[in-house]
């Protein structure tokens, strides 16, 4: 057989079998970094509900706390930025710069929520309103769906993250800009009431 | 032709067979034409005429194209393994979130709903993809982790009986083995079209890549080389979709025909294909990935059929549409989008639904008539099949759940907190022994809505406890696998109480090992299938022991249901007696049992179908439970049995 055939049958094999794998990965890229974009899509839900939750329960706290006007200033300030942050990240759940600027505005948030919740301890009248208590528990429904779906959001995340590191894929990874992915934060202070600790 | 759910599904493994030797032939001719394509080139560089019969290197290159062919199509098939879900995100489809707000969203999802509810299957996670057009697939080896995507255009444009007659056709193809099939040859036509990919690569690095071969005529060489490779993709993908059609393209007519039975009403498929032709847009996907699953649209998803519509992967729109409304003038209807806040309300369909006997003929079409037989054999007819007014009925059935049930089944962390309380046990102190588990073994926050969930969860009606876990699967599968598999634990805790849990309950966990079982386990290889049915008679006596004890407690009228469900499945005398109820033939064995019987062909379940309903139908008397129970054995059977037993 002809050398020269010979040759350029295995140059041939050899670079076939690597654009193929390439694709390969590539497309294995593509399936694991939509797959925790779905993943946040779920999120996204509970976090615009707890959003949407919020001013009702500055509501329901005015009355009662009308001269605690800069812990609830706070809570509202914490709230459109927090909702800003979030619009972001739902656009775009890959971008690791507008992860982590929900992930502050979030705890931000979550501290400001915090402190209402430990202001309002002293007003006995506000905690047995029944208003209240109905916001409080959807509160805490709430949060404990976000956990939960945050959990496989950041578990997602973290295959995804993985798949891009090992080799080969890195090379791939790095060609066509597979950045890497920030997790989903909790909160890092806990609330008074009621107690929900969630990882 | 009478086809029922088991002919079909015999008839799905040859469809199989059919797709594979056509696989097999359009490598042979790759084969041909790479060894022609060479010989040529060698004839080029060489400057004379070269011997048209070379061996070895024949040899070579059908090893060469068989292992790239073969590999790229295995690795495609080890990418698709997870199932239905793998499709959609190739597709960069979104999943639409149980607890939408968006109305035109809620009202696809309550439409997946009804439908999955009145086939008796656990409802598929619905995605939307971002095109303008109108399509629509269905993806996934199984009902467990199959599922449904749908165009943006579909939400805009289409009205809800539109969208039902879409969502008919896409189970359909669930229910009829064609998703299976489907998503097998998404594998091996990107085998096949592999090349066309390289081709086109090649092509565009031509250019420089000669630089480093150095010398002029070389540079001509390779970009003849490139060329080739290209054509040869072209070839390639003209395969493929050659293979897309000949294996898909006559199913659309009996998907549209099998859509219309379902809903009794041609106008909406019909409606829906006649909205296709008067888009500006059509059915087409602008997404390049939709080259490997074209096969699995709806409708044409890329223009132009090609080479005399040969290569069109469905049957031209005015024939599909004449075929459902023979009068249909060629004018297609001006399309635009739908005003969702104006349609009626959910749960209200004034002008009800035509009587049984009757309705459309639609010429051309297979008709399936339902024989009036017996209650074991109407049963196995209802198999896989939906009957419209079992839509209705779903409806109602879905309306009768109350609101924070249905609710907590729409997102995970409820979901399983519902499913726990689904396994409770009726009786008081297994129950409390079980809530201590889940106590033990889940997070505070899972055990407190578990609790909160069990009192309404236990008032709950038998008729609804198998749509509901129907209901709550797309949100089960949100899970991650870890996730998953601390779930699966404790649902194992829950069962593996101290004492014996009640069979429906034991069963109804049964169902959700095996659709959860089919998204987040690897898929394992189908041992043989069983084809003996004496072989196969001693889990059946299993079964039906439990069976017979569910129904009548007392032993007499036991034996009685027993003795007619085994003579119904051994065809005549038998030596099996009735199983006393606890030391031989406990949960596990039954489960075992289940296993065992899963292992068959089409025929035989059938058989075993009919067995079970002949069991509990033996006393006249067919209790909600025991319908349910049927039911339950049935989908580990996959076999589903709508929820209108009776």
């Amino acid at each position: 057989m002809d050398p020269v055939i010979v040759t350029l049958l295995v140059i041939l094999g050899v670079g076939l079998l690597l654009v193929f794998g390439l694709v390969g990965i590539y497309n294995r890229l593509v399936v694991a970094r939509n797959r925790f974009k779905n993943a946040f899509a779920q999120i996204d839900v509970q976090l615009k509900r707890r959003y949407d939750l919020i001013p009702n329960l500055i509501e329901a706290v005015k009355g009662y706390m009308a001269h605690e006007r800069e812990t609830l200033d706070a809570v509202i300030k914490a709230r459109k930025s927090a909702m800003a942050a979030e619009q972001n990240v739902a656009a775009n759940p890959a971008d690791p710069a507008a992860m982590k600027e929900l992930n502050r505005a979030e705890g931000q948030l979550d501290g400001t929520l915090g402190r209402l919740f430990a202001l309002s301890e002293a007003y006995p009248d506000l905690k047995a309103n029944q208003n209240m208590l109905a916001l409080q528990e959807e509160l805490t429904a709430t949060e404990n769906k976000i956990g939960f779906a945050r959990q496989a959001f950041n578990d997602s995340v973290m295959a995804y993250n993985n798949r891009r590191e090992v080799f080969p894929s890195v090379m791939v990874a790095g060609m066509f800009g597979f950045t890497e992915a920030a997790l989903l934060e909790a909160a890092q202070e806990e609330r008074e009431a009621p107690k929900v600790s969630f990882k | 032709m009478a086809t029922d759910f088991f002919e079909q599904q015999d008839s799905a493994r040859g469809r199989t067979v059919q797709l594979v030797v056509y696989f097999v032939l359009g490598i042979l001719v790759l084969i041909a034409l790479v060894y022609g394509l060479l010989l040529v080139f060698g004839q080029y560089g060489a400057g004379q005429p070269v011997s048209w019969w070379q061996p070895e290197l024949l040899l070579v290159v059908a090893a060469g194209v068989g292992i790239l062919v073969g590999g790229a199509s295995a690795l495609k098939v080890n990418q698709l393994a997870s199932g239905g879900r793998a499709v959609a995100l190739m597709m960069d489809a979104v999943e639409i979130p149980g607890t939408t707000t968006d109305p035109r969203q809620k009202r696809l999802l309550h439409v997946v709903e009804e439908m999955a509810i009145a086939a008796g299957v656990p409802v598929p996670p619905v995605y939307v993809l971002n095109e303008p057009g109108i399509n629509a697939f269905a993806a996934g080896y199984l009902p467990g982790d199959a599922v449904v995507a749908v165009s943006q255009g579909c939400l805009e444009y289409l009205t809800r009986d539109e969208l039902q007659g879409v969502v008919a056709h896409e189970f359909s193809h669930i229910l009829n083995g064609d998703m299976r099939l489907n998503i097998r040859l998404i594998g091996l036509i990107s085998g096949i079209m592999v090349l066309s990919i390289m081709g086109r690569i090649m092509m565009f690095s031509g250019g420089r890549r000669s630089s480093r071969s150095g010398g002029g005529d070389s540079r001509g060489g390779n970009m003849m080389l490139a060329l080739g490779l290209f054509a040869l993709g072209l070839v390639g993908a003209f395969f493929g979709r050659l293979i897309q059609a000949a294996v898909s393209r006559q199913r659309e007519y009996l998907a549209d025909a099998s859509a219309v039975q379902f809903t009794r009403n041609p106008d909406g498929i019909g409606g829906a294909l006649k909205k296709i032709g008067g888009l500006k847009e059509g059915s087409r996907i602008t997404n390049p990935r939709a080259a490997e699953v074209g096969h699995m649209f709806i409708a044409n998803a890329f223009a132009g059929g090609g080479f005399f519509g040969l290569l069109a992967t469905h049957p031209p729109l005015i024939a599909r549409i004449r075929a459902l409304d023979p009068q249909f003038d060629g004018q297609f209807p001006e399309v635009r989008p739908v005003d969702v806040d104006r349609e009626e309300p959910e749960g209200s369909r004034p002008g009800g639904v035509p009587p049984t006997t009757g309705g459309p003929r639609l010429p051309g079409l297979p008709q399936v008539p339902l024989p009036v037989l017996g209650f074991a054999d109407a049963t196995a007819a209802r198999v896989g099949h939906i009957d419209p007014e079992e839509v209705s009925h779903a409806r109602a059935l879905y309306a009768s759940i109350p609101d924070p049930i249905r609710v907590a089944a729409q997102e995970p962390f409820s979901a399983r907190a519902l499913i726990y309380a689904l396994l409770l046990d009726p009786r008081a102190e297994l129950r409390n022994l079980q809530l201590a588990r889940v106590k033990a073994g889940a997070t505070p926050p899972d055990f407190a809505e578990t609790v909160r969930l069990a009192a309404p969860v236990q008032a709950l009606e038998d008729r609804l406890r198998l749509p509901l876990l129907d209901l709550a699967m797309p949100a089960l599968r949100q899970m991650s696998p870890r996730q998953h598999e601390t779930f699966r634990g404790q649902v194992e805790a829950l069962v593996n109480a101290d004492q014996r849990l009640s069979l429906f309950e034991y069963t109804l966990r049964c169902v959700l090992h095996r659709h959860l079982d089919a998204q987040f386990l690897p898929r394992r290889p189908m041992g043989p299938m069983q084809s003996s049915a004496q072989e196969l008679a001693s889990p059946i006596a299993k079964v039906l022991s439990l069976l017979a004890w569910e129904g009548q407690p007392e032993p007499e009228l036991a034996a009685r249901a027993f003795d007619t469900g085994m003579r119904s499945y051994i065809g005549g005398d038998h030596t099996y007696r009735l199983l006393p109820p606890s030391e031989e033939c406990s949960l596990a064995e039954f489960h075992a049992a289940l296993q065992t019987l899963h292992q068959s062909v089409p025929a035989i379940k059938r058989r075993i179908v009919v067995a079970c309903a002949a069991c509990i139908g033996a006393n006249q008397q067919v209790s909600v439970r025991e319908a349910e129970l049927l039911r339950a054995i049935c989908d580990t059977l996959d076999c589903p049995l709508p929820p209108l037993v009776m």
